[in-house]
C-alpha cells in the first residue's frame, strides 16, 4: 500500500507531471516558431527602414540585425539568445540548452557557447521544440502501435518529428522566396503557418489533454482511500488482537495490567495515529499543491501558448493588407480561448472561462502586472486595426506612411514581449513549487512505510515480553 | 463494561478518521487549460480546394450578345470637370480623403506588395494612382487593400471600397453586380506548365490537373476547353500565386489563368514555361481564340442596388454612378491616347511581356463603346 501510494506520487512528478510540463513546453516552442516565421516577412524592414539613417545608424542597425531574425547563417560572433527587432518581438525566448522541467532560459542557458547559439529566432524555437520533443521521449518512453493505438502519445511524438521538418522546409521555401522579392513567398508562409496550426499544434494538443488525464490518475492512485482502509484494518486487527490478549492474561492471571501488552497497545495506537495523520498530511499536501500550484501552472502554459498563436495571427494579418479574414477570425477565436475581447477586456463569466482569466483568477498578486502588459498590446493593436481600417486623413503636404507605422509600431511595441516574459517567470515558479510539494508528499508516506514495520516489530516485541513474565510467572 | 466502552470508542474514534481519508483526491486538467476545440469550418484557413467544388460559382465567360457587350462601358467625360463639380459619388470620395481601392498583391507585374519597400506595386496600382491623383491632385490619396479574385465584387458590395483595378476581367455576369470602366488593358489566356516536362499543347494536359484562382473567368474556359472524358481537370486555389505554389510543390500540372500573371509568375520560377496561343491549336481554332480574351475593366461599386432606396434614390445613385464611371473613362482614356500608358507598360510589363501592341483605345475605334477594329483585340 505504501509502496503503490509512494510510487503514484513519484509518479506524478517524474512522470506524468513532468511530461505535461515537457508537453507543454513543446507547445509553446512550436507556437514561439510560427510566430517568428510570420515575423520573418518582416525582417526587411529592419533592415532597410523608411526613415533617414545616417551611414553608422545603418551599420549598427545590420550588426543588430545579425542577432536577430533575418539572416539564418552561422554568425558565431553574435551573442546568444533573441535580440530586438522582427524576430524578438514576436515573442520569442531563445531556449538554448533548455534542460527538461525548465520553462524560462536562465543565465547558463544565455551564456551557451557562441557556437553552438542558434543563428536566429526562428532556428531557437524549432530547436528548442526538437529538443523538448527529444525530452518528451524520454519522459514517456515507448512504442507507437499505429494500428492498435493511433492517438497514442508515442504516435502524436512520431508524427511531430516528421511535420517539424516539413515546417521547417516551408519557411525555408518562403524566406528564399521572400528575399528574392517572388510574391509566391507569402503562399509558402501561408502554407506553414496552416500546418503548424491545424495539424502540428493538434498533435501537441493531443500530447497535453492525454498527460493532464495520466495526472489525474496517478493523484487518484496517491491518493486513493485503499491505504487507509488498509491500514486501519492492519492496526486495528492488531489492537483487537491485544486488547484479546490483555483479557486472556487477565483471566489466567487475576492481574489488570500487563505492561509488556499495555505498552504494545499504546506503540500500536500512537503508530496508527500518527501514520493516519501522515497518510491524511500528504492527502493535504497533494490537494494543495494541485489549487497552489498545478492548476495555475496548467492555466499559465495554455495562456502562453494561445497568446503565441495570438501573435501569430496578428503578424499573418498584418501581412494581408486589409484581406486577412481567416487570420483575424483566428486571432478572436483565440482570444476567447484566453477569456478577453479585443478591447482587452475580460469576456462575460458564462460558461468555461479562458485560460489566462481563469489564471488570473489562481494569481491575485501578479494580476495586476500580468493585465496590464497583456491589455496594452491588444490596445497597440487596436490602434493599428483601425489607423488601417480608416487611416487618419492627409495634413499638409504628407500623406501619412500607414502600412508602413503599422508594422513599426507593431513590432516594436514590447508589451508583448514583456507578457510572455512575465508568463515564463511565473510559470517556472509555480512549476517548481509543484515539485516541492510532491516531494514533500512523496517524504510523509516513505515516513508510513517505516514507521508501521517499526511499530508492528516493537509491539509484537512487547507483547512476547508481557505474556511471557506471566507465563513464566504462572506457568 | 467501562473497559468495553472504552474500546468501543477508539475503535469508533478510528474509523470516522479513517472513514475521512477514505476519498481520492483526483487532479483534472483544468477545462481552461485543455485545447480549444477545433475551429468550425466557416473559420478554417484557406485550404486548396478539391476538383469536385468550384468554390464560389466561377464567371461564365462571355460571348458578346445583343444586349450585352462585356467591352463596353459609358463614354468618358469631355474633360475632367473641377471639383466640387463631379457629382454626389466623387464628392464622397474627396470628403473622405482617399480613394479605396481593391488591389491584388499576388499578381505581380500587376499588383504585388513590396516587402522592401513596403509599397504596393505594379500596373494596376498606377492606374488607381492616376485617379486618385485626377481626383485628389496627389496619386498618394490612395487607400490599398488587398482582395482575393473570388472576393473583388463582394469587396465593392459591402461598401470595402470604391474601385477595384485587380486584374478583373470584364464579363456580363459581372456587369450585373458591378459598374465597369472602359477596357484598360486587354490580357489573354493563357497555361503556365513544367518546362521540358512534354506538356506543348492542352491536349497533352488531359486527364492533368489544372489550376486557376477561385472565381477566375479561366477556371470555367479551362472546364470548356475540350469535350469528352480526357479534358484537364481544372482545380482551384484561394489565389494565383496559391496555384503557382501548388505547382512547385507537385500537386497540380499547370497552371491557367491571365497571360499578364503567368509572365510574372514565369519570372519567378526558371523550370516553368508559358505556353503561347498555338498551345491551343487542338482545342480552339484561331477564330475562335477569342473566347481566351481577358480584357480588364476598372470595377466601381454600384450604389443604386440597395434594396432599401426608394426609386428616386435608385435613380439618383445611379446617374452619380455613371458621373463616376465616365471620370474613371476620361482619366483612362487620357493615359491611353497620351505617354502615360505606354510609360507604365514599359516600367512593368515590357520585360516580361516584350513590346507592347496598341493600348485598348487604340483597339476601339470609339472606345469604351467595346467594338473592336479588324485588327483589335488578342
Amino acid at each position: 500500500m505504501v509502496t503503490e501510494r509512494v510510487d503514484a506520487t513519484e509518479d506524478i512528478r517524474e512522470r506524468s507531471a513532468a511530461a505535461l510540463v515537457v508537453a507543454e513546453r513543446l507547445r509553446a516552442a512550436l507556437s514561439r516558431a510560427d510566430a517568428t516565421a510570420a515575423a520573418d516577412v518582416f525582417g526587411w524592414i529592419d533592415l532597410v527602414p523608411s526613415q533617414e539613417l545616417s551611414a553608422s545608424q545603418r551599420r549598427e542597425n545590420y550588426d543588430r540585425m545579425k542577432t536577430d531574425g533575418y539572416y539564418t547563417g552561422d554568425h558565431g560572433d553574435a551573442p546568444a539568445g533573441g535580440g530586438s527587432g522582427a524576430g524578438a518581438s514576436a515573442g520569442v525566448r531563445s531556449e538554448t540548452g533548455a534542460g527538461a522541467g525548465t520553462d524560462a532560459p536562465t543565465d547558463a542557458d544565455t551564456e551557451v557557447d557562441a557556437r553552438q547559439a542558434p543563428p536566429n529566432d526562428y532556428s531557437a524555437a524549432i530547436r528548442a521544440a526538437t529538443t523538448t520533443l527529444l525530452d518528451l521521449r524520454q519522459a514517456d518512453p515507448g512504442e507507437c502501435r499505429a494500428a492498435d493505438e493511433p492517438d497514442s502519445t508515442h504516435c502524436a511524438m512520431n508524427r511531430l518529428a516528421t511535420l517539424v521538418p516539413e515546417h521547417v522546409g516551408l519557411v525555408a521555401e518562403a524566406r528564399a522566396n521572400n528575399r528574392a522579392g517572388n510574391t509566391v513567398g507569402g503562399v509558402y508562409l501561408r502554407l506553414a503557418s496552416d500546418l503548424m496550426s491545424g495539424t502540428i499544434l493538434d498533435q501537441t494538443d493531443l500530447l497535453v489533454a492525454a498527460y493532464g488525464d495520466r495526472v489525474d490518475r496517478d493523484y487518484r492512485r496517491a491518493t486513493g482511500g485503499g491505504g487507509e482502509n488498509l491500514l486501519l484494518v492492519v492496526l486495528g486487527s492488531a489492537f483487537v488482537v491485544l486488547v484479546g490478549a490483555q483479557v486472556y492474561v487477565f483471566r489466567r492471571t487475576r492481574r489488570i495490567i500487563n505492561l509488556g501488552l499495555l505498552g504494545a497497545t499504546c506503540v500500536l495506537v500512537v503508530v496508527g495515529v500518527g501514520c493516519l495523520v501522515q497518510l491524511g498530511a500528504q492527502q493535504s499536501r497533494l490537494s494543495d499543491a494541485e489549487r497552489d500550484n498545478y492548476v495555475p501552472m496548467t492555466l499559465l502554459a495554455a495562456s502562453r501558448t494561445l497568446a503565441l498563436q495570438a501573435r501569430t495571427y496578428e503578424l499573418l494579418s498584418l501581412m494581408s493588407l486589409g484581406n486577412g479574414d481567416y487570420a483575424d477570425a483566428g486571432f478572436r477565436r483565440v482570444l476567447d480561448g484566453l477569456g478577453f475581447g479585443p478591447d482587452g477586456r475580460p469576456l462575460p463569466a458564462a460558461g468555461t472561462p479562458g485560460a489566462l482569466s481563469a489564471a488570473l483568477a489562481e494569481l491575485p498578486d501578479a494580476r495586476e502586472s500580468l493585465t496590464t502588459e497583456f491589455t496594452e498590446w491588444l490596445r497597440v493593436r487596436r490602434e493599428v486595426v483601425d489607423a488601417l481600417d480608416r487611416p487618419p486623413r492627409p495634413t499638409g503636404a504628407t500623406t501619412p506612411d500607414v502600412f508602413d507605422d503599422a508594422i513599426d509600431t507593431t513590432l516594436r511595441s514590447e508589451h508583448f514581449d514583456r507578457f510572455i516574459t512575465q508568463v515564463d517567470g511565473l510559470l517556472e515558479s509555480r512549476r517548481a513549487g509543484f515539485d516541492a510539494d510532491l516531494a514533500v508528499a512523496a517524504g510523509k508516506v516513505r515516513a508510513v512505510g517505516v514507521g508501521i514495520p517499526v511499530a508492528l516489530v516493537v509491539a509484537a516485541g512487547c507483547c512476547a515480553a508481557g505474556i511471557g513474565a506471566r507465563m513464566r510467572e504462572y506457568g | 463494561m467501562r473497559a468495553r466502552r472504552a474500546v468501543a470508542a477508539l475503535v469508533a474514534a478510528a474509523a470516522v478518521t479513517t472513514v475521512a481519508a477514505c476519498g481520492s483526491t483526483g487532479s483534472p486538467l483544468p477545462s481552461p487549460a485543455r485545447p480549444l476545440p477545433p475551429a468550425a469550418e466557416a473559420t478554417a484557413g484557406p485550404l486548396p480546394a478539391s476538383a469536385a467544388s468550384a468554390g464560389p460559382a466561377a464567371p461564365q465567360p462571355s460571348q458578346p450578345t445583343p444586349s450585352c457587350n462585356e467591352r463596353e462601358s459609358l463614354p468618358p467625360l469631355a474633360a475632367l470637370p473641377p471639383a466640387q463639380a463631379r457629382g454626389s459619388r466623387i464628392d464622397a470620395i474627396e470628403r473622405y480623403g482617399y480613394l479605396r481601392v481593391g488591389i491584388t498583391v499576388d499578381a505581380a507585374p500587376f499588383g504585388s506588395m513590396n516587402w522592401r519597400t513596403m509599397e504596393v506595386e505594379g500596373f494596376d496600382v498606377d492606374v488607381a494612382r492616376e485617379i486618385a491623383r485626377a481626383l485628389f491632385g496627389r496619386p498618394d490619396r490612395v487607400q490599398f487593400r488587398a482582395v482575393d479574385t473570388r472576393d473583388r465584387e463582394s469587396l465593392l458590395d459591402e461598401g470595402k471600397a470604391d474601385i477595384v483595378v485587380a486584374t478583373m476581367t470584364m464579363t456580363c455576369e459581372r456587369k450585373e453586380k458591378v459598374r465597369f470602366s472602359g477596357v484598360y488593358y486587354e490580357a489573354g489566356m493563357r497555361i503556365l506548365v513544367p518546362a521540358d516536362a512534354g506538356f506543348d499543347t492542352v491536349t497533352d494536359l488531359a486527364g492533368r490537373q489544372v489550376c486557376s484562382a477561385q472565381g477566375s473567368t479561366s477556371f470555367q474556359k479551362i472546364a470548356d476547353l475540350v469535350a469528352g472524358g480526357r479534358r484537364p481537370i481544372p482545380v482551384h486555389r484561394i489565389g494565383a500565386v496559391d496555384c503557382l505554389a501548388a505547382l512547385q510543390r507537385g500537386e497540380v500540372d499547370a497552371v491557367a489563368t491571365d497571360d499578364t500573371i503567368l509572365a510574372g509568375m514565369g519570372t519567378e520560377d526558371a523550370t516553368l514555361k508559358l505556353l503561347g496561343p498555338e498551345a491551343f491549336d487542338g482545342v480552339l481554332p484561331p477564330e475562335r481564340r477569342g473566347v481566351l480574351a481577358e480584357p480588364y475593366g476598372v470595377a466601381i461599386a454600384r450604389t443604386d442596388d440597395d434594396p432599401g432606396l426608394s426609386p428616386s434614390e435608385a435613380a439618383a445613385n445611379r446617374v452619380a454612378d455613371d458621373e463616376f464611371v465616365q471620370f474613371v473613362n476620361r482619366v483612362l482614356l487620357d493615359m491611353m491616347t497620351g505617354p502615360r500608358w505606354n510609360e507604365l507598360y514599359d516600367r512593368y510589363l515590357l520585360g516580361v511581356l516584350g513590346p507592347a501592341g496598341d493600348p485598348p483605345a487604340r483597339r476601339q475605334r470609339n472606345w469604351p463603346d467595346g467594338v473592336l477594329t479588324a485588327s483589335g483585340g488578342r
